[in-house]
């Protein structure tokens, strides 16, 4: 898995990264509402340019939304630590294709104890089968409750329902508190 | 009681809810952030129309794709078309429109036939019903 903590600190701020030749586009800064809206305006119109993989795209395009909005509910961790200076909501989102798949990336900084309950579920996710993934999807749609966050804690079955492969990830380690997260879909 | 007509934007459908001409459709993408707040609307004017339904009642969807939190509030509409079927006063079927291939959009339709007690009909559409 790419070194996604690494893309992080050398991107520029609030800034659009486009490569043709890789056909990747790259977005670093706070995810917001409107973001969101921006992110998905210039995915749509510098990736998906070839009509014949509508299909595709639409499930690129629901993940995506579901990533971000994620993100954005969640909340990245307002540092303590004032010199490392993480404010809310920053992360690193790449989308780029090959041949065969599409991968979104997203990296930002999470807390400890949120990441142990994450990478739980994560585990626990990538261990059942496509089946089970539905059956579990629809038990937590039909008894769920939308949390206080506003998602509903489907988000996650949603995305491993609709991705071709296991979802990758890893939490590097940054501080006491802290961690860096870093997600692979392939789609 | 009052017709609702909202136009669909770049993150929420169109709604078109009107008891005297029988039409309840809601289409197009909704992945708003906060989807509760935009369905409200929706919510109230269907309880209100439990109140006095039609004999037949229709409920056409045609979505693009929709967020997870948006798929919870579409299964509080279902609940509450459920109970209007429950009661005896209106015959309920569930139009579930999907584009052509979209199979994602598909085995959602399928997903809430599986959870609710009501009549599906699932079917492909190749362009836009107006």
């Amino acid at each position: 898995m790419k070194d996604v903590l690494s893309l992080f600190e050398s991107a520029t701020d609030n800034k659009f990264v486009f490569s043709e030749m890789e056909h990747k586009l790259s977005y670093k800064g706070t995810i917001n509402e409107s973001m969101i809206e921006k992110i998905c305006k210039e995915t749509e119109a510098k990736l998906f340019t070839d009509d014949t993989d509508k299909k595709k795209h639409k499930k690129l395009f629901s993940i995506l939304i579901e990533v971000l909005q994620n993100i954005y509910h969640h909340g990245i961790p307002l540092s303590a630590d004032n010199t490392v200076g993480i404010s809310r909501n920053k992360a690193i989102i790449v989308i780029e294709s090959d041949s065969q798949n599409y991968k979104i990336l997203t990296g930002h900084y999470i807390e400890r104890d949120k990441a142990v309950k994450l990478k739980e579920k994560l585990e626990w996710v990538n261990n059942l089968t496509q089946e089970e993934i539905k059956r579990h999807y629809i038990e937590e749609l039909d008894k769920g409750k939308i949390s206080d966050k506003g998602g509903a804690g489907l988000g996650l079955l949603d995305i491993a329902r609709k991705s071709v492969q296991k979802l990758n990830f890893n939490f590097k380690e940054v501080a006491q508190h802290l961690l860096f997260y870093e997600f692979e879909i392939i789609i | 009681m009052d017709n609702i007509k909202i136009e669909p934007g770049s993150k929420t459908p169109g709604i078109e809810l009107s008891k005297e001409n029988g039409i309840m459709k809601i289409w197009g993408r909704s992945i708003p952030e906060n989807s509760v707040e935009f369905y409200k609307e929706v919510y109230e004017w269907i309880d209100e129309y439990s109140k006095n339904p039609n004999s037949e009642t229709v409920m056409t969807f045609q979505l693009e794709y929709f967020n997870t939190s948006s798929s919870k509030c579409i299964l509080d509409i279902l609940r509450r078309l459920e109970k209007i079927n429950q009661s005896n006063n209106s015959n309920v079927l569930v139009n579930w429109l999907y584009d052509e291939d979209d199979e994602d959009m598909m085995e959602a339709g399928d997903d809430y036939q599986t959870i609710v007690d009501l009549t599906f009909n699932l079917k492909e559409s190749a362009q836009e019903e107006d």
